[in-house]
């Protein structure tokens, strides 16, 4: 009887031990005030961008409604030229260049302040802010998303492989990575734009191929540089020599028992990039570099809003605040993932 | 006794370092016949480890690497043979057991899936096929609850459970030659007592090799047939496990006998031998362990002995013989 009871307790006791790592990161996340608002940030904006076409009922993405403007003042006309010329100097954003000198666009402010039916307001062209912020939040994460993904399919076998072998490999590698730390962020991404912008890979999917290129491009090098680390110490530990003692390839050394084990730096920092990556190509498109009209971003939208600053600030306000609030929501996020990973890191 | 199943001869492996060359293995040779268990005794860094990891052809290179001898399994040299014919022997043919059962196993792993993957890596199984045989392993090596445990994680198991899933592990595609380095030592004694028992019955029950390495003289005594003592990366003693403990012939092993505490000649101090391990870098001429004998003779800082047959299955490196 008694050996009967026991036994049933400790089954009971085993299946209440089997929680998985992914579940106690979870639950420790949860403690974390800051962690969970940075969740709750980064998941609102998700949901908006993924149901943009059912909550964004004003426009749609690729938004072409004319009103009936009035003519532009002569103030606004010298304002577009003087802008055109500055564009074209950069390079490659003609389409937006043409759109604002060819003045039927206006460059009048028609805009409007918050009401009923447009909750943020509308822009210069009469054009309901709320749902170009939700189209926008769109690109904004597709970019993030989407360039982290290419950074680290490149840096994460580049530094794998540097991290495990070593020698020449490891050399050339992270020599690569210190030439791409040696370029200040935005100017590489900026001048890269601005050279690649007229081909092919430039205009397609209008220009957000090639942002999305650019950014992951460039994010390689930290994020090699992280796993190259990880690997150094990892590979050191004796259940990969266990794992070479039954006989398992270096292949399957690095993809089944190293890269498991430096996976916790990988998902911090590239919640932490994906911030930055957003920010970048908000500063892009603010430049008229990048994505180009009719996609609507938050970065031309704030740059479309500057001339209208002080008659419309509820114009800026919108984008700017969703940018502040994204950032800062995946901020939060990577900071509550790193310290809910490895608990250590905390006093 | 039968033919040996594995034969190690004048091997030397050398670890090429800044401060010189580490002469860790310098010219061992031993037999290890079909079933029987030897032992491989030393203190730490005398080389043992160095001698299990160069049979697997593990050894880290740069800086390591084994400069001469010969590997002799089934009759095929190991070190003349490439990379992947050492992948089908390692796990399947050779396998392993580790000091540390707590860092053995990777932590992201659930263990059923750890022992699984040896399966499929070397049988050819289905996944399926292959968890199936993991929870037979794990019964085997008497783990409660096996088939739940097997969805659990390193970090849940003790410290002798998780030993028995590294032996689990390593006998999960029956190996001809099972070494194990030091697998008790982390454990305390009365797992130490079971987990080297599951070891002899499974032994016993398929008629495997044990290559076992370890610095304690009383788990030689338990488990051994035959015995070779090693000092500063050299064999002195080697023996069946009855005559060494009845009479030890090299100095050093004498030593390391009467170095054990014992109940019944309770003296004030314990016996040590004076000095310490010498530099495997600039290791003092002729026999190793003359600085540290008491009974050495000036032959013994001149010339180096070699390993002599003094009785039946009992052969010594030293000049009193």
């Amino acid at each position: 009887m008694y050996r009967r009871e026991s036994l049933e307790i400790r089954i009971e006791k085993a299946r209440q031990r089997r929680t998985s790592m992914f579940r106690l990161t979870l639950r420790r996340m949860m403690r974390n005030r800051n962690a969970v608002l940075g969740l709750g940030i980064v998941t609102t904006v998700s949901l908006l961008a993924i149901a943009a076409p059912i909550i964004a009922p004003k426009e749609d993405s690729s938004f072409q409604r004319f009103r009936l403007l009035p003519s532009p003042t002569q103030q606004d006309l010298s304002n577009t030229q003087e802008r055109g010329v500055i564009f074209s100097l950069i390079g490659n954003t003609y389409s937006y260049v043409r759109v604002l000198v060819s003045g039927e666009s206006g460059d009048v402010d028609i805009s409007k302040g918050l009401d009923s039916e447009h909750l943020l307001g509308t822009d210069h062209l009469g054009r309901d802010i709320l749902s170009r912020i939700v189209w926008g939040a769109q690109i904004s994460l597709l970019v993030g998303v989407v360039s982290q993904a290419i950074a680290c399919l490149i840096g994460v076998p580049l530094g794998a492989i540097s991290g495990y072998y070593g020698g020449k490999i490891d050399h050339l590698v992270m020599r690569l990575a210190d030439i791409m730390f040696s370029f200040p962020f935005l100017l590489f991404a900026i001048v890269m734009v601005a050279v690649l912008g007229d081909t092919c890979v430039g205009r397609a999917w209008g220009g957000l191929l090639l942002v999305f290129l650019v950014l992951g491009v460039i994010g390689w090098a930290p994020k090699a540089r992280l796993v190259r680390a990880s690997v150094l110490s990892i590979k050191e530990e004796e259940y990969v020599e266990a794992a070479r003692a039954m006989g398992a390839s270096n292949t399957r050394i690095i993809v089944s028992h190293i890269l498991p084990n430096c996976l916790s730096p990988i998902i911090v920092h590239t919640s932490l990039a994906m911030a930055s990556a957003i920010l970048v190509e908000a500063a892009l498109s603010f430049f008229g570099l990048g994505v180009s009209p009719p996609t609507v971003t938050w970065g031309s939208m704030l740059a479309s809003a500057r001339q209208y600053m002080r008659t419309a600030p509820h114009m800026f306000m919108a984008p700017g605040l969703a940018i502040t609030i994204t950032v800062f929501g995946f901020n939060l996020l990577g900071d509550g993932l790193r310290d809910a990973i490895d608990p250590r890191l905390k006093k | 006794m039968s033919e040996p199943i594995l034969e190690v001869q004048n091997l030397r492996t050398y670890f090429f370092t800044e401060e010189g060359v580490v002469r860790a293995v310098d010219g061992v040779s031993l037999d290890l016949r079909r079933g029987e268990t030897l032992g491989l005794v030393g203190e730490s860094g005398c080389g043992k480890s160095v001698t299990s990891l160069s049979i697997m052809r593990l050894i880290p290179d740069p800086p390591g690497k084994i400069v001469g001898g010969k590997i002799i399994y089934k009759g095929e040299n190991l070190l003349e043979k490439d990379e992947e014919y050492m992948r089908h022997i390692r796990g399947n043919e050779i396998a392993m057991i580790f000091q540390d059962p707590m860092t053995s196993l990777n932590p992201v792993f659930r263990v059923g899936d750890q022992i699984a993957e040896a399966i499929q890596l070397h049988q050819g199984v289905g996944r399926k096929e292959a968890l199936r045989r993991a929870v037979e392993m794990m019964k085997l090596v008497r783990i409660p609850l096996a088939e739940q445990r097997a969805r659990e994680y390193p970090h849940q198991f003790s410290g002798g459970m998780r030993q028995r899933i590294m032996i689990a592990m390593a006998l999960s595609c029956n190996p001809e030659i099972l070494i194990a380095d030091e697998p008790s030592t982390a454990l305390d004694v009365t797992i130490q007592a079971q987990i080297l028992e599951i070891m002899k019955t499974l032994q016993r029950e398929r008629g495997m090799s044990i290559l076992l390495i370890t610095h304690d003289l009383g788990v030689i005594a338990e488990m051994s047939d035959r015995v070779a003592v090693m000092y500063a990366g050299v064999i002195v003693e080697y023996a069946d496990v009855k005559s060494l403990f009845k009479q030890p012939l090299h100095p050093y092993t004498r030593g390391l006998l009467t170095s054990i505490p014992s109940l019944a000649t309770r003296s004030k101090r314990l016996n040590v031998i004076e000095g310490t391990v010498p530099s495997l870098i600039d290791p003092p001429p002729g026999c190793r362990f003359h600085p540290r004998c008491p009974r050495a003779m000036p032959i013994c800082s001149r010339e180096k002995p070699e390993l002599k047959e003094v009785g039946e299955n009992h052969s010594v490196a030293c000049f009193l013989y």
